[in-house]
């Protein structure tokens, strides 16, 4: 059983090593405050590593600290201690070779709202040093790709939102980098600019060995896009593999969730635990959390202990085999949006 | 002959490279120059308001300055006198006594000035008055006694007239035709009671002639309406970084190769173009409605241009420290109050504190302020008519002030907004 409080630390296998495009190692970030005990370890002794051409999901309730492994990763943010190598290279956090090398897209959309689309894609395109027939070409080819040809010569604050999150993805790539970093690039976009999106980033991690670490709430996504997810809280990595094997690790089946009317103690989570088969069971708060194969099937024997201990269920909650439920099997909490 | 293909290489990298460092700063230049334009604020601010305020002043202060004690009068008396019963009388010469000897009371215990100083002529004519206001500096009006003055002050039952020429539209002639108004009534009144008569009206015919060359208090507020545009670019510069940092683009920004001297020599260059727009308007304005500039136009326009870019270093500075764009424009409406207040003390002729002297020229607390330099300078080529050799330690002076005022702005703003955070 892996608990909320475990923590499972990877450590880079070989620093330098050639086929990775990043490798972070005994990455720390500490906020300091005046008072000691508001001080917060955003990023607590992380070491993983990424491949090249791989994409990347990060998964992480909010305040796990992904986004300032981000902003730290592409040098706005400067780490208390640790470093990270890119493409096996200890780059200056300010060096051009650097920003050359790596894309960013934040979280808000970030445009100069006064310029039109076309503008803001050639200031922004131009302060990477690419000569101008071939910057024209690149921008019309993200237009083309990101669906936003027609609307070129609009001011960008006149974009609807999808279409502004377009626009902030296609900032961050018109330099081609390497590695393109997306933070939270999928929330609040209706489903089809989320495909067109999808479609885009599939595509373009395709073609010349490009890497893409991904942070988002949307689980189904980054299962989908995914070739490696990182599960991170509270500042540490506690997981990183393929989303298939991290479901059949830790995931052991749906997982039950039954919100009891009053405080219990570990007497009711043995007797279920004895009486169920295949089940592992865990107190968090005032919440069972049973993991099980086919918990449908389980459940009208587990309300019947619950009841005849002198408890009543006052609500249940089922969530299917999921990333998810590795998420919840591992941090014990759910992905808060 | 690898070494020179090597050299070749090297040189065409380079050239490649300088290129590529003005492409992103004049790229950076023309987007804030469009966000400017493209702003309805901006017009408001830096055109509309200083163009106002000089349309309202050109209409009250177009007139020139009241402030004088005395006038300067010039007297052509062309009274031909007239003889009663063997007596001949020359009221004229009576009158230009009379204008002679007004005095009114300064200050107890001191000699009471002059009303008029008078300054006559056999005759008249544009050549004289030129003269004289040349000369004098202050020639306010000309009064032609005509021929029949005597006579007509004999002719009971006839009005008395008399001519005075001068510029109506300065507020010196009108006090000076008020009082010699009052005193030729006062005059025509006491002479007609001695011969036993009080019939008949004083009539003071004028004659309207512009003179160049007289300085209104318009024309001493003009640079400092100009000025006023300008300064308040201090906002724009300002709110324009805030806002960048703001709304994450200057996190954008500062995620690709640009450097900070990028950034801001494009802000720069960009406020220049505002600024010579500025300048071309406000001063065109004040043409229209009479300006009597007699210096150059040009000299002005680049000791105001320069100024300019410590206004936008002056922005710079203020957005280092400030997080918000509504924080950055109300702490520059701040800074640029007291700026705009000085551009009127050497106006009102409010000494500065010497700082330190180099060859005879003095550097005062108050030149730390480009507004103030630049006033000055201004002010002495437009009015005073001076060129650029005379004002030469002012406008080095304001060249070096404002480099520093810019690599202050550099320095932090590199430091505060460009650096990866610590927190």
């Amino acid at each position: 059983m892996v608990t909320s409080n475990e923590n499972v630390i990877l450590k880079s296998e070989s620093v330098g090593d050639s086929d990775s495009a990043i490798e972070v190692v005994e990455l720390i970030k500490h906020f300091s405050s005046k008072k000691e005990s508001e001080a917060v370890k955003a990023v607590d002794g992380l070491s993983f590593s990424i491949k090249k051409g791989e994409i990347f999901g990060l998964l992480g309730p909010n305040g796990a600290g992904k986004t300032t492994l981000i902003r730290m990763l592409v040098g706005l943010l400067k780490p208390t201690s640790g470093k990270f190598l890119f493409n096996g290279e200890e780059l200056n956090i300010n060096s051009s070779k650097l920003k050359n090398v790596i894309g960013y897209v934040p979280q808000e959309a970030a445009f100069w709202k006064d310029l039109t689309v076309y503008e803001n894609l050639s200031t922004i395109g131009t302060t990477y040093k690419i000569p101008n027939k071939e910057l024209k070409e690149r921008i019309d080819h993200l237009l083309e790709g990101l669906y936003l040809v027609e609307h070129k010569k609009k001011k960008a604050s006149k974009l609807s939102g999808g279409m502004q999150r377009r626009l902030n993805l296609a900032m961050g790539m018109v330099h081609h980098p390497q590695i393109l970093l997306l933070d939270e690039v999928f929330v609040g976009l209706d489903p089809q600019t989320r495909n067109y999106l999808y479609d885009y980033l599939k595509d373009f991690a395709s073609k010349d060995n490009k890497t893409i670490i991904i942070t988002s709430h949307l689980m189904e996504i980054v299962d989908a896009l995914s070739d490696r997810v990182g599960i991170l809280d509270l500042g540490k990595m506690l997981a990183v593999d393929t989303p298939e094997n991290l479901k059949n690790t830790h995931g052991k089946g749906d997982i039950l969730q039954l919100e009891i009317d009053k405080d219990f103690d570990d007497s009711l989570v043995s007797k279920i635990d004895k009486s169920v088969a295949d089940v592992s069971i865990e107190k968090n708060e005032q919440n069972l959390v049973v993991k099980t194969l086919n918990a449908i099937a389980k459940l009208p024997e587990i309300l019947n202990i619950v009841e005849a201990e002198g408890f009543t269920v006052q609500d249940v909650k089922l969530t299917k085999q999921s990333l998810e439920t590795v998420f919840i099997s591992l941090t014990g909490k759910e992905l808060r949006v | 002959m690898d070494e020179k293909k090597n050299i070749q290489n090297k040189f065409v990298s380079i050239t490649q490279n300088i290129g590529y460092e003005f492409r992103t700063t004049l790229k950076l230049s023309l987007k804030y120059l469009k966000e400017i334009f493209r702003s309805k604020l901006f017009f408001i601010i830096a055109i509309l308001l200083p163009a106002i305020l000089m349309i309202f002043m050109g209409v009250i202060f177009g007139g020139p300055i009241s402030a004088v004690q005395s006038f300067s009068i010039l007297v052509v008396n062309e009274d031909a006198g007239y003889t009663n019963d063997t007596i001949t009388y020359t009221f004229g010469e009576s009158l230009i006594g009379t204008l002679e000897t007004i005095t009114y009371p300064v200050e107890e215990g001191e000699e009471p000035m002059n009303l008029f100083y008078v300054y006559e002529s056999e005759y008249y004519n544009q050549s004289v008055e030129d003269y004289l206001i040349y000369e004098e500096h202050g020639l306010h009006l000309t009064l032609i006694i005509p021929e029949n003055f005597s006579e007509m002050i004999f002719s009971f039952d006839n009005d008395i007239t008399v001519t005075v020429v001068g510029d109506s539209t300065t507020g010196d002639y009108q006090s000076a035709v008020t009082a010699f108004g009052s005193i030729y009534d006062d005059f025509v009144g006491a002479v007609r009671l001695s011969l036993g008569d009080t019939t008949g009206h004083t009539i003071i015919v004028e004659n309207f002639i512009d003179i160049v060359g007289n300085t209104t208090v318009f024309d001493l507020m003009v640079p400092g309406f100009v000025i006023i545009g300008i300064v308040m670019n201090i906002v724009f510069v300002s709110s324009i970084l805030t806002e960048e940092y703001e709304q994450k683009t200057l996190e954008k920004l500062q995620l690709t190769p640009m450097r900070t001297i990028h950034l801001l020599g494009g802000l720069a260059i960009s406020q220049l173009l505002v600024a010579l727009v500025q300048i071309i308007v406000l001063f065109a304005l004040s043409l229209a409605f009479g300006y009597n500039a007699i210096g150059s136009f040009v000299l002005a326009g680049i000791i105001i241009w320069i100024m300019s870019l410590s206004m936008s270093a002056i922005g710079m500075i203020i957005a280092a420290f400030s997080k918000k764009a509504t924080i950055a424009s109300s702490i520059s409406s701040v800074v640029a109050i007291p700026l705009y207040m000085i551009t009127f003390f050497p106006v009102w002729g409010m000494s500065t504190i010497p700082m330190f002297e180099i060859n005879g020229n003095v550097f005062g607390v108050f030149d730390i302020l480009p507004t103030n330099l630049a006033t000055n300078m201004v002010n002495s080529v437009m009015i005073y008519g001076q060129t650029f050799a005379d004002i030469q330690f002012e406008f080095v002076s304001l060249i070096i002030v404002t480099a520093i005022y810019l690599i202050i702005g550099l320095v932090l703003i590199s430091l505060l907004k460009l650096r990866p955070k610590k927190e």
